[in-house]
Formats: C-alpha cells, structure tokens, sequence
C-alpha cells in the first residue's frame, strides 16, 4: 500500500502493535492526516498463507488496447472487483496490486487458523468467478481473461517498510517471494501451490486434479503443486 | 425434482456424489448443457475419483470436487460465495 504524499504516518494509537499496523492500512484507505508525534509501530511476524493472481496474456491484451487505454482499465477492473471480492469472502486482504493481478494475504493479522483452507476456497472461487465473467462478456470483448493462482504459506513479517517519513505496510517472508514465483507458471485456470500449502488441504481436494510437478530456477528442492481447475493439463513453462 | 426443475430455480448446487449412477449423470449432463448459465457447482464424494472422473466433471463447469470430511460443508459454502456474481447473489 503506497501511502499518498499528505499521509506519511500512523495516526497516535493506543494498543498493541498490530492494531497499529492495521491502522496503517486504514490510514491509506481513510486517508487520514498523519501525526509526527505517532511512533512507528513495531512489526510482527504470523504464519500467514499469501496467494497472488495473475492474468494470462495481458500483455497482447494491452496491445490489443493499444488505442483505447481506459477500454483496457475498464476490462481489468472488470475482472478486479471479482478477485478482490472472492479473496474478502473467504477473509483475505488484498495487500496490493501487482500489474495486473493481486497479492493477498489469509491469516496475516493473526486471528485465523485455517488460512490455507480459506486461501484454497478463495482460490478456486476467484477461478470460477473469472469464468462467469467470460461467460457474460468474452462474447462481446472478442477475447477470453485467463487467471493464475500461486500460493504459499510460512511465517511473514508485517511492518512498516520505509522510514517515519514515509512508510507503507509491508508483507515480507520466503511465502511471499514463492508465491509470486508460483504466479508467474500458473496457467490459465490453474492454482500452484507450495507442499506445505498442499498437505493442508490434501485431505480437501481431491488429488487426483492435483499433480506434483517443480519450478525451476530457485535454490534448493522446491515441492510445488499443480491444481488445474479448467480440465487444462498443460505443461509448466 | 428433476435434474432441469433443480437448475432452473437454483443459483448454486452442492452436489453430493455418493457413487456412480444415473441421477448424478442425469444432473451433470443437464449442468453441461446448462454451461451458459453458470451455476456453480461443488461436488463433494466419499470416493476416490480417477482422473478421467475428475476431468469430466470438470469439463461438465463444475467448479470444485472436495473430498467429503469435517470441514468440506465451510470450504464449499466458501467457494460458492467466492465464484457467485455480486449480481447473481442480488438477484
């Protein structure tokens, strides 16, 4: 979240440090005045599960735009408000946007338990969301959106990333980097996900729509899981 | 209650597989041809599907096959509220 130039800072709060934080997040949303008197609030570190979207071909999409710029806005917002609204169903924040997909976080303020299995329903929520939008409008846009889905899950800090200056709320962890990793081999229709994310909705899912497959290009042995919503089987790039 | 009368009142289905058989068939086949609509569906089974079953089912637009356990009731209720259109839900 980018704070906006008159907002710099949190607002003095009483409480801990994670209300705090969050507050930060509201002063970005209220766009509340900051207060050079309010100290910086100290960050705090949760397992959290982090899912990122991601929209297939957005870049020929862009060019196909390349006259009608608020066209393209138009599409992408379109497709937006579903992901955002199938994540905050099952309880995620969106964290931020990241071209033209998401970064959201499940259980990032502490208070939930079963993160992963919320991250995996909004997973596969957002998917079938996404088809019902190309459902109604692919016919007249002449062109279909196709979303992928990364998740992993682990310990992330929450704090503020900056100085007392300037500061935004900043989500960092391993689970983070993978998940953006993920995001960029998901195919349309399809959720990679790390072990640890897996074997907690094993029990869920179906395995059989589930395949093992791997990522290359990290260091070190990386499990990722590959679950193809559409009937797709194609191979990772 | 036929497989069309279902589909034509609901926004939602939950589908409980219990085992292979014709009224299952029956309402996937009608689901299949009913794509346009599409209402979500969640199946949920006690079985072990192949993958041949699990494609199927997903190529009939089902949106999720959950295996049946504790907590399968809050991951479909979940899933279908994530995939309905706001609009859908106001209708």
């Amino acid at each position: 979240l980018i704070s906006p130039p008159e907002v710099r800072r949190a607002p003095p709060i009483e409480g801990d440090d994670l209300a705090r934080l969050l507050l930060l997040r509201k002063t970005y949303e209220q766009l509340q005045p900051a207060d050079d008197e309010a100290p910086v609030p100290e960050p705090v570190v949760w397992d959290s599960t982090i899912l990122f979207t991601d929209l297939r071909g957005f870049t020929r999409l862009t060019e196909r735009f390349a006259h009608d710029p608020a066209g393209l806005l138009r599409v992408l917002n379109a497709h937006l408000t579903r992901i955002i609204r199938s994540i905050a169903i099952c309880g995620g924040v969106v964290e931020k946007f990241v071209g033209d997909g998401v970064m959201s976080t499940f259980g990032a303020d502490g208070n939930q338990t079963d993160h992963i299995g919320r991250a995996m329903a909004a997973a596969i929520g957002l998917v079938g969301a996404n088809e019902a939008l190309n459902r109604r409008l692919a016919g007249d846009w002449g062109f279909r959106l196709d979303v992928g889905v990364g998740i992993a899950s682990g310990p992330v800090v929450i704090g503020a990333v900056g100085s007392v200056h300037r500061s935004e709320l900043g989500v960092l962890g391993d689970a983070v980097n993978v998940a953006a990793r993920l995001v960029m081999h998901a195919g349309a229709g399809e959720v990679l996900m790390t072990g640890t994310v897996f074997r907690a909705v094993a029990g869920m899912l179906q395995s059989e729509l589930t395949t093992q497959s791997s990522v290359r290009g990290r260091s070190g042995s990386l499990e990722i899981y590959r679950m193809a919503l559409l009937g797709g089987r194609a191979e990772l790039t | 209650v036929t497989a069309a009368q279902l589909v034509a009142n609901v926004r939602a289905v939950v589908l409980d597989l219990a085992s292979p058989g014709p009224a299952g068939d029956a309402l996937l086949e009608r689901l299949r041809a009913d794509n346009g609509h599409g209402i979500p569906v969640v199946v949920v089974t006690l079985m072990d599907l192949d993958s041949e079953a699990s494609l199927s089912l997903q190529k009939a637009g089902v949106t999720a096959v959950l295996r049946k356990g504790s907590d399968t009731a809050a991951a479909a209720a979940r899933i279908l509220a994530a995939t309905l259109d706001r609009e859908q839900v106001a209708s």
